[in-house]
């Protein structure tokens, strides 16, 4: 179960980068990825971000990672600061922080063996020996479901399923206090992708990771975290427990997003349309609240002035001028 | 518009023991074997399945668009209404894709012409098909994106295709194939590559199309959530054949085949948090879809079966008809009933 000490934290974290709007002489342009975004994350917990296309949560992970660096903000691993530290310095540290990513095809090297990909990130940690490497490995490949009969395996000769079992056991294969897993299972079919989520599930209970857990799919965020933040055009609009978010979105975007989701139940009520029109673009993202230009009880505040996170129950967070008593 | 005249009883669309081939010799593989359905004007049919099951070739079988020497396809009844699909000629079933019968696809980008602007992607079809003029056209096709409900119609007829967003060019490409209104409209994962609040309003243009025009929808998804709140009837699909076909209501009250039981068990709902006592384990499916080259004798989905018993390795079950034209294709279909009354 989670606790309450916080294994990670990003405080207003800043993502903008540079584009040229059409051709090579266009007017340069700023994409608003991510718009100043802090959350903790505990320990042994799963923390959900979800969102649309656009909304800045895959991001927010990159930058996690440092696979890109924030414009401003601040990432905290385990008490410290960690976006500006070197490579070098970041040594020590990356064993604790590991990425999932959602297609293992691309993130796994298509030379090496299974076993390599697996041994490889603890080997630059602990010194071993070659056949206590393959026997750690082994051991990995079997807790992922993979048998040892994988081991000289090469990622192409793995099924979808098996390829993303392969990049969980390369991730925990370090013993990570913080795994980040962006849309871990969006790539996979129904079937497997049960089989996936309950190897998440089982591992964090195993091991005690957190799961900053990125996906854009409701249903698979409910099942598998105990809190959840929702994102809307580089802005966190609502965190909340799970549970309580689900029960009673609070934002009007969160609201939307749900009802969207069309249930696999004929006899529950058709699809109602809950919000118009598409995500705007980053690049000139509407003023005051982001949401209000598709928002059906936007009020003329809504245009101008940015609605802060506001606490309205214990643990719930959200950012709506509507909700502000 | 009313459904173009046909007598009551002759579907729109009638497939009798589809079969697509891929390959040749040791690589041959059977993408879809003996598959059969119908559908029927103002009707939606959904056909579901996971990636590999052989849905996506159903309809380019039904189209023959087959991708050339490399595939085959062959039927015992391919019937457009009163037309003979299988006796046309090329030219002959060229003229009648994208007038009678239409398709969209799960990409936009891919099929519609990245040089041409919408205007001319809508009416090119309206040209051919309707040897409409161009002004006459143009009205035509600025009526059509209205009716799509894509914001700021006058403007997008000067795009071209990459100025739009995902689901304005879903809506471009639904304008397109519904131009000529066909009496029948494929829809191969429409809304699969759309964020949730955009396939809602796509699903409900596609909905809403169907209705005013009277189409036969036939939607290929792999969501069941899009099934329930979309279709009427549905086939559901494993390893290239039809395992079971019913009601949608039936199918989700009372599934038959333990392949389509799994599929809803294995599905994260909505709203599951809700209930009492800790999160649970997902039921799981063992395996991995099959792989077709190497077809077994049995049932395909026997492997992954926990109900399986001697005579599902040995002998592919024949589907079998229970009550209001609820069919599926188990040997153990009484005894997922029970399990599932056991479980209950």
């Amino acid at each position: 179960m989670a606790s309450t000490e916080p294994v990670l934290e990003v405080r207003d974290l800043v993502k903008h980068f540079a584009v040229r709007r059409s051709g090579w002489f266009g007017a340069r342009a700023i994409v608003h990825a991510v718009d100043g975004v802090s959350f903790v994350l505990r320990r042994a917990e799963t923390l959900a971000i979800v969102g649309e296309s656009g909304s800045g949560k895959s991001t927010v992970g990159r930058m996690i990672v440092g696979l890109t660096p924030p414009t401003a903000g601040s990432v905290h691993l385990m008490g410290q600061r960690i976006d500006q530290l070197g490579r070098r310095k970041m040594r020590p540290l990356r064993r604790h922080l590991q990425l999932i990513f959602q297609d293992p095809y691309a993130s796994l090297n298509p030379r090496m063996t299974a076993g390599r990909i697996v041994g490889e990130p603890l080997g630059n940690f602990v010194t071993e020996s070659a056949a206590e490497r393959r026997d750690r490995t082994a051991a990995l490949l079997s807790r992922v479901g993979l048998g040892a009969q994988y081991l000289d395996r090469h990622p192409h000769q793995f099924s979808g399923g098996q390829r993303q079992r392969l990049g969980i056991a390369r991730a925990i294969a370090t013993r990570p206090t913080v795994v980040v897993c962006d849309e871990p299972v969006s790539a996979l079919d129904v079937s497997v992708q049960a089989q996936v989520i309950n190897l998440l599930v089982d591992l964090q209970a195993e091991f005690g990771m957190s799961y900053l857990f990125i996906a854009h799919d409701l249903g698979v965020v409910e099942h598998v975290s105990d809190r959840t933040a929702v994102m809307y055009l580089g802005r966190l609009v609502e965190i909340a427990q799970t549970r309580a978010l689900f029960r009673a979105p609070q934002h009007p975007y969160t609201q939307a997003l749900m009802a969207s989701v069309p249930l696999p139940d004929p006899t529950k009520p058709r699809l109602t349309l809950a919000v118009e029109g598409e995500v705007p673009s980053a690049i000139a993202p509407p003023p005051g609240c982001r949401f209000h230009t598709r928002c059906p009880h936007a009020k003329p505040v809504c245009r101008t002035e940015v609605p802060p996170l506001r606490v309205i129950a214990p643990g719930h967070e959200a950012a709506c001028h509507l909700l502000s008593g | 518009m009313a459904a173009r005249g046909h007598a009551a009883d002759t579907p729109a669309l009638r497939v009798r023991d589809l079969e697509v081939e891929l390959g040749r010799g040791t690589r041959r593989v059977v993408a879809v074997d003996r598959l059969s359905f119908e559908v029927a004007a103002g009707e939606t049919l959904a056909i579901v399945g996971e990636s590999g099951c052989g849905k996506s070739m159903t309809a380019l079988g039904v189209l023959r668009l087959l991708p050339g020497a490399s595939a085959r396809m062959r039927a015992t009844e391919l019937t457009l209404g009163e037309i003979d699909l299988l006796s046309l000629s090329p030219e002959e079933l060229r003229r009648l894709r994208g007038d009678r019968i239409a398709m969209i696809f799960q990409e936009p980008m891919t099929s519609l012409n990245p040089v041409l602007t919408v205007e001319r992607q809508i009416t090119e079809t309206l040209r051919v098909h309707r040897q409409l003029g161009r002004s006459a056209a143009r009205a035509r096709a600025l009526e059509l994106l209205h009716a799509v409900r894509i914001p700021d119609p006058e403007r997008r007829l000067q795009q071209y295709p990459f100025e739009l967003s995902g689901g304005m060019r879903q809506r471009v490409m639904i304008a397109a194939a519904v131009s000529c209104n066909p009496d029948v409209l494929i829809a191969d994962e429409p809304t699969t590559a759309l964020d949730v609040t955009v396939q809602a309003q796509i699903l409900e243009v596609l909905l809403d199309l169907k209705r005013q025009r009277g189409m036969a929808l036939v939607l290929i998804t792999h969501d069941l959530g899009v099934v329930a709140q979309t279709a009427q009837r549905v086939v559901v699909m494993y390893a290239g054949r039809k395992v079971e076909e019913a009601r949608v209501r039936d199918l989700f009250a009372n599934p038959r085949h333990p392949y389509t039981r799994g599929l809803m068990g294995s599905m994260p709902r909505l709203g599951a948090s809700q209930g009492d006592g800790p999160r649970g384990r997902l039921p799981e499916m063992a395996g991995t879809v099959p792989v077709l080259d190497r077809p077994a004798p049995g049932c395909a989905f026997a492997p992954r079966c926990a109900l399986a018993d001697a005579r599902c390795t040995r002998e592919a079950p024949p589907l079998v008809a229970f009550e209001d034209g609820h069919t599926a294709a188990c040997w153990r279909a009484d005894a997922v009933i029970e399990a599932a009354h056991g479980v209950d």
